[in-house]
């Protein structure tokens, strides 16, 4: 009887070491089924591409001196921020990107907007929104205007854009009970809907709504090569929705501005007798921003001289160059 | 298929029915080697209730019109050697023949199947006189206390129809059981692959019940196992989505991992059961899996619709899971003579559980946009048990009593492990002729139950009448929609309808 027993508790034995550790995750199960997304899978419109490859003729330009801030900058403005709208807290990145031009005696610049670039960390898509052609091409005509104090620099200010509405008081009218039938908003990109349309990636759509952004700019810095103009901000954007294509594109969820980290900078393209035409076409000359780095002073800079890019078509920047090779435009 | 299947297992009962005669040729005494019995039953169910059901609305109708001929024959060629096969060939009673394509097929008009619920081989005295083997088509019971035994895991529980809920689901095994002394039998069971507890068809409103308000609009999501701040998560999910109204919940999904069929999965008991005058127990090891699914993962897939595109299809797909688990068992019988000769019967077991954790995502045109995880059963070992007493008042009046840890279904995941009170009396009249029969199970926890009654009447030897009612007790509800463990054990529709049945069976 003993070996009978030896043996029944010798199987037990080999049953309960074999049990060690039993545990099944439900979210590595998942993964299974349901393979996330690695980059490079991304199907279909995926946004700006980040090497910058794109179909766009290049921008092929080389260092642009200048004594004043005076001539068309590139901007770049990148404002950090969180979103919940569905409760889990989602990083959002908006990258506003314009072209600017600063008047001859420096009194003001003029920020024509080309794109908005939103990114959202995990929420998959969710909410992201893309800027229609319309509404780009409406954007050119109503540039931003911020006066600048004739020093060579730019000083803290504040900076309200609104989107679709036409406030009294830009920066402080209160605009969260506006509804479709407020008389203050306009068809800014005459396309038959309230307001202005963004395209809402996902869930996919049309949002009609009014926006307004709240920039508290830091003054600027500029570099020692005065190619580069750089400073901080603070930010408060107000979406409301007036319309949409489904309801459920009428919920916009706030969002709440990082203390830190928004930035913005002026990358300069061109020197003020920049014309349509004004165009140096020899290639020879012609130094390449590569994005890997420095930018270089052309060969034929002479110091103290103000000098126009030398575009490889002739034709002065474009949005769709700004947006193919921000990047690199920003890479230092 | 369905008649290959019935060719396949008439031909072995012809042949079975054969080899006997044949046998029987041989011995000369074939009526000495053979025992056939079975019943016919006819089962009518109607549903009394319309707030049950997968819809509100949906009731007072026939639940089963069902024909059941049970043929059990056993074969004993030698002393020592019985063969068993039991069959059930049922017939389901509802036409099923939806199209005039297929009124012609006597298989959709009138459907059946043919169930095999024993075909083993017993052998005794194997090799030594202390030795016996079984080895087929069988059905294992453990433990002492009546239906509620912890300890029993071999064979799964068949609760599809839950009026008969003794049930248990056949497996093919083999047992060898050894009888060294008289006080001592010792038990050895392999069963090579997984067959899990058959449930009632409500069960998947336990993991998918979707509520939706009187215009039909979506009210409230299935509670998953989750934290009550990942609920809150989900539900702001849904109403990021916008009008409840605009949500379209299609069929949910309820794809079970199954187990292969390694040899890791496979099933063994061990047990060794003592008898000491009127002191019967014994002890009990388990390797194997939990017979009920728990939930595992739930994927929400949210897509526009294709016919609206203000309307948003949204695809539930809770997956189920039967986890791992050891028990180690200690169960006991003692007749207390001394004490009105009241039966006392108790049953422990500890399980050592596979541990869970639950994880949840919501894909929106593909891409992942939520995600949630936690621990659904924790692996601690966790214990269930029953207790309880019987007594025979007098020939007519018979009781028992007992508290139950943990019904069949709970593994301590996150609804936890409940207590409850099981009480059941039966009354015999006129010598036996007619028997009451009353049955009742109730959730100290949150005071549902399940009440069961049955009147037999033996109209003649072996014709039997018999009248049942199930009612179940308990809000269909959850008391909050976002807490998984706040389910009414009894209450909620996932359990089944209330019925009543009449049966008509003839035995032999």
């Amino acid at each position: 009887m003993k070996r009978i027993f030896s043996l029944m508790a010798l199987v037990i034995l080999v049953m309960m070491l074999n049990s060690c550790g039993w545990k099944i995750d439900g979210m590595d199960r998942l993964d299974e089924v349901y393979p996330p997304a690695v980059d490079g899978d991304c199907e279909g419109d995926c946004g700006v591409d980040p090497d910058g490859d794109t179909d766009v003729t290049e921008i092929e330009l080389e260092d642009v001196e200048g004594d004043t801030l005076a001539g068309v900058w590139a901007m770049k403005m990148s404002l950090n921020g969180t979103m919940s709208p569905i409760g889990v807290p989602w990083k959002i990145n908006l990258t506003n990107l314009f072209i600017v031009n600063i008047d001859e005696d420096e009194s003001q610049m003029s920020l024509t907007f080309c794109d908005q670039i939103t990114k959202i960390d995990g929420s998959g898509g969710l909410g992201e929104t893309e800027i229609p052609a319309a509404l780009q091409t409406t954007m050119e005509d109503y540039p931003i205007e911020i006066a600048l104090p004739g020093d060579q620099s730019v000083s803290a200010t504040t900076v309200a854009w609104t989107w679709g509405i036409n406030l009294e008081d830009p920066q402080n009218d209160d605009i969260s009970a506006v509804t479709v039938d407020d008389e203050r908003i306009f068809d800014q990109d005459k396309d038959g809907n309230p307001g202005v349309t963004m395209t809402v990636k996902a869930p996919g759509g049309q949002r009609y709504m009014v926006r307004r952004a709240v920039w508290n700019l830091s003054e600027g810095t500029l570099s020692d090569d005065k190619q580069l103009l750089e400073g901080t901000l603070q930010f408060q954007v107000d979406e409301i929705a007036v319309g949409a294509t489904s309801d459920m594109l009428m919920t916009v969820a706030p969002i709440t501005s990082d203390t830190e980290g928004n930035t913005y900078a002026l990358r300069r393209i061109a020197g003020i007798e920049l014309e349509d035409g004004d165009v140096d076409g020899d290639e020879e000359d012609e130094t390449l921003v590569d994005g890997d780095d420095d930018t270089e002073v052309a060969e034929d800079a002479e110091e103290g001289e103000s000098k126009s890019v030398r575009f490889k078509d002739g034709s002065a920047i474009t949005c769709d160059q700004l947006k193919a090779q921000y990047q690199q435009l920003f890479t230092k | 298929m369905r008649h290959l299947r019935w060719w396949h297992a008439g031909s072995v009962f012809l042949i079975c029915l054969l080899c006997m005669e044949s046998m029987a040729f041989a011995s000369g005494k074939w009526t000495d080697m053979i025992d056939f019995s079975g019943y016919i039953q006819s089962d009518i169910r109607y549903i009394i209730e319309d707030w049950r059901g997968a819809k509100k609305g949906d009731g007072y109708e026939f639940q089963k019109n069902q024909n059941d001929v049970v043929l059990r024959l056993e074969i004993f060629p030698h002393d020592n050697v019985q063969a068993v096969i039991e069959a059930d060939l049922r017939f389901y009673g509802f036409n099923r023949a939806d199209s005039l394509y297929n009124v012609s097929d006597r298989g959709t008009s009138d459907p059946f199947n043919l169930q095999l619920d024993e075909a083993y081989i017993h052998v005794r005295e194997l090799f030594w006189e202390w030795l016996d083997l079984r080895a087929g088509r069988m059905v294992v019971n453990w433990g002492t206390v009546d239906q509620f035994n912890p300890t029993d895991n071999i064979s799964a529980r068949d609760f599809s129809d839950p009026i008969n809920f003794s049930a248990k689901v056949p497996n093919q095994m083999i047992e060898l059981t050894a009888y060294p002394t008289d006080w001592l039998t010792l038990s050895l069971i392999w069963v090579p692959t997984f067959r899990p507890a058959q449930l009632p068809d409500s069960a998947p409103l336990g993991f998918a019940d979707f509520g939706f308000d009187k215009n039909g609009c979506f009210a409230t999501a299935p509670a998953p196992p989750l934290t009550q701040k990942n609920m809150d998560d989900l539900y702001k999910l849904f109403e990021s989505a916008g009008d409840p109204c605009n949500l379209n919940f299609v069929e949910p999904g309820m794809p079970i991992v199954t187990p292969d069929f390694s040899m890791k999965n496979s099933q063994f008991g061990a047990k060794a059961q003592f008898l000491i005058n009127d002191f019967e127990f014994s002890f009990s090891y388990y390797y194997g899996r939990f017979s009920f699914p728990v939930a595992l993962t739930a994927a929400a897939l949210i897509e526009n619709s294709q016919v609206d595109p203000a309307v948003l299809d949204i695809k539930y797909i809770v997956e189920l899971y039967y986890p791992r688990m050891q028990v180690a068992g200690f169960d006991f019988s003692y007749s207390a003579e001394w004490l009105f000769d009241i039966g006392i019967v108790g049953e422990i077991a500890v399980i050592f559980p596979e541990q869970v954790d639950f994880g949840l995502k919501a894909y929106w045109s593909g891409a992942e946009v939520a995600n949630m995880g936690n621990n659904n059963v924790p692996s601690t070992p966790f214990p269930k048990a029953t207790v309880g007493i019987d007594y025979t008042f007098t020939s007519w009046l018979y009781m028992n009593v007992m508290y139950v840890r943990g019904f069949f279904d709970e593994f301590n995941d996150i609804y936890g492990v409940h207590n409850y009170m099981v009480m059941a009396a039966e009354l015999k009249f006129f010598e036996d002729e007619l028997k009451v029969r009353t049955a009742a199970a109730l959730n100290v926890d949150d005071t549902s139950a399940n009440i069961n009654g049955t009147v037999t009447w033996i109209i003649y030897p072996s014709v039997e009448v018999i009248a049942d009612v199930l009612w179940f007790v308990g809000n269909t509800e959850a008391k909050d929609p976002k807490d998984y463990a706040s389910k009414s054990k009894f209450g909620m529709r996932a359990v089944g309808r209330n019925v009543v049945s009449l049966k008509g069976k003839f035995s032999w």
